[in-house]
């Protein structure tokens, strides 16, 4: 269990130190999900960022 | 996002603005792993006085004059939608003074301190802000994180602040 807590651990470290730049396209794919996770539940989806 | 950022840079030469820094999800984000966040959040020092009713309409005029789209509570910029929040506070003041000066690829941008991040985070208390908070502390244990704060300065903030007992309170809770 500490193996895997710690293994997660790392992968988002990682995640946190990607440069700035990368981070904003990765919430650009976040948003879309989430977007279309809202289109498929019927609500109303908030507007993804065109980058 | 760095055609945004040049854009907000603009309006400090042409003193639209007086000066910015990245705060919110996209702070957070700065610092720790990004996540789903809809608004680039920007503290900013206006031209007019803190207490004008009419603050955000320079800015407004500027931006709609240039065809930027104001939508809801924000305005759309080169594809991000943009909030313009003044420095509602002594420790948002504090954090638009003290803010980091950082690359954006080739451009210039100005991010709060992580401190100041993680004392607004406390101060506000949002689940949005405790999941934020709770995600940068858990950056915060692994040394090779970009989270890393100086204690002695978040200690400082805290207590000028008042916001000892929210943090104590906090990571009890957690």
């Amino acid at each position: 269990m500490e193996r895997i807590a710690r293994a997660k651990l790392a992968h988002r470290v990682k995640l946190a130190n990607l440069p700035f730049p990368e981070k904003v396209s990765i919430i650009a794919e976040l948003q879309k999900i989430d977007i279309s996770l809202a289109n498929a539940a019927g609500r109303k989806p908030k507007r993804a960022w065109k980058i | 996002m760095e055609e945004t950022l040049k854009v907000v840079n603009t309006m400090v030469e042409k003193s639209i603005i007086r000066g910015y820094a990245i705060g919110g999800g996209m702070a957070a984000a700065y610092y720790g792993e990004p996540t789903l966040t809809y608004d680039l959040d920007l503290f900013v020092y206006f031209t007019t006085e803190d207490d004008d009713l009419r603050l955000l309409e320079p800015v407004y005029k500027y931006l709609i004059d240039l065809g930027y789209e104001a939508v809801d509570e924000g305005i759309m910029i080169e594809g991000i939608m943009v909030q313009f929040l003044p420095p509602y506070n002594a420790l948002i003041k504090e954090a638009l003074d003290n803010a980091v000066t950082v690359m954006y690829n080739g451009t210039e941008t100005n991010v709060i301190s992580i401190e100041h991040l993680l004392a607004i985070m406390v101060q506000t208390g949002r689940p949005k802000d405790k999941l934020r908070l709770s995600n940068l502390l858990e950056m915060m244990k692994d040394p090779d994180s970009n989270a890393n704060p100086d204690y002695n300065e978040l200690d400082k903030i805290l207590a000028d602040h008042d916001l000892k007992k929210n943090w104590d309170d906090f990571i009890e809770e957690k």
